[in-house]
């Protein structure tokens, strides 16, 4: 995710001009919009949740970019706000019904069931079900991975975790997905 | 299911377990997600507050503050006059008010001696007589 840095430059220099402060704004919409969206609706499955969360992430940046301070790349800054929000999202669904982890679950399993806004085959959303399985730290470390084919390093970065911890949590995640395709078998 | 435990190492080549991202969305979807973000941002955001935040009129308002903070100190103490009063002695006062001549209480009473009416149809010449 290095070569964007040059990208992400510019985009910084259009912000802190003042004059370009919206069309350098823009740029970074049209940068990240569809990378934030597919990883928040990863977690959270449902499109109108993903909707809602994705442009909640950019009104936050939009807010907090004047504090960037570039400790950190703008493309882990923003991943860091999006999983924020996806995490924060999930934890005041099961507040706001009273859900234990169990029913969260099991919500998003049936939205993936009924194959509605997806096209993938049995195995791939059994791939996905299984991922439900996983704490919610995990699966995104998970997406990131497996499904992004981010480096250990970048994830590091956005989760504020080290490279070896997250090594030790795939490699968990991956053992409980074999699990759960061992106790029900597919294909 | 073993091929599960392989997928970190040779992702590439697993044919039934793609990378491919499963979800989909409706037709046009991201151009208006673009637009809807650029819209809400934008109604935050008027030209007003953009002008405000740019580093010239920062830069103007500190120099405005400066200038203005300037012009605003207080360069001496303020004093009252009833303090500066207090200060002059009464033979000094005595003095300035002979020093000044003023009328004597009896010339301005004199002038009483005139009704309004009278007053009114007295020549100049005669008041400057009088005071003379």
């Amino acid at each position: 995710m290095t070569e964007s840095t040059t990208e992400d430059q510019l985009i910084l220099e259009k912000i802190r001009e003042g004059e370009t402060r919206n069309y350098g704004f823009n740029l970074l919409v049209r940068q990240y919009h569809k990378r934030v969206y597919w990883m928040v609706r990863k977690m959270v499955i449902d499109h109108d949740d993903a909707d809602d969360i994705t442009q909640d992430v950019f009104i936050k940046i939009h807010k907090n970019i004047d504090g960037f301070r570039e400790d950190s790349r703008l493309f882990t800054w923003i991943y860091r706000i999006a999983t924020n929000e996806c995490l924060s999202f999930l934890r005041s669904k099961r507040r706001k019904f009273f859900l234990p982890l169990h029913d969260v679950e099991r919500e998003l399993g049936q939205k993936i069931d009924s194959g509605i806004g997806m096209n993938g085959d049995e195995i791939e959303r059994e791939l996905q079900k299984a991922l439900l399985t996983l704490p919610e730290k995990q699966r995104l470390v998970f997406n990131m991975r497996y499904f992004e084919e981010m480096p250990y390093e970048d994830i590091a970065e956005v989760t504020g975790t080290s490279v070896g911890a997250l090594k030790a949590s795939h490699h968990h995640a991956m053992k409980k997905i074999e699990e759960y395709f061992e106790k029900e078998p597919k294909a | 299911m073993k091929k599960y435990i392989a997928m970190e190492k040779d992702l590439k080549n697993d044919d039934r377990l793609s990378h491919r991202n499963i979800y989909t969305v409706p037709e046009g979807y991201f151009d208006k997600l673009e637009a809807s973000i650029q819209a809400r941002t934008a109604k935050k955001e008027s030209p007003v507050l953009i002008f405000l935040k740019t580093p010239a009129f920062r830069l103007a308002t500190a120099a405005a503050c400066l200038v203005a903070a300037f012009m605003l100190w207080p360069t001496t103490e303020q004093v009252s006059a009833e303090e500066l009063l207090s200060e002059v002695s009464d033979d000094q006062l005595l003095r300035y008010i002979e020093e000044n001549s003023l009328p004597e209480s009896d010339d301005i009473l004199s002038y009483g001696d005139y009704s309004i009416e009278e007053t009114s149809t007295i020549e100049l010449t005669q008041i400057k007589d009088s005071i003379l």
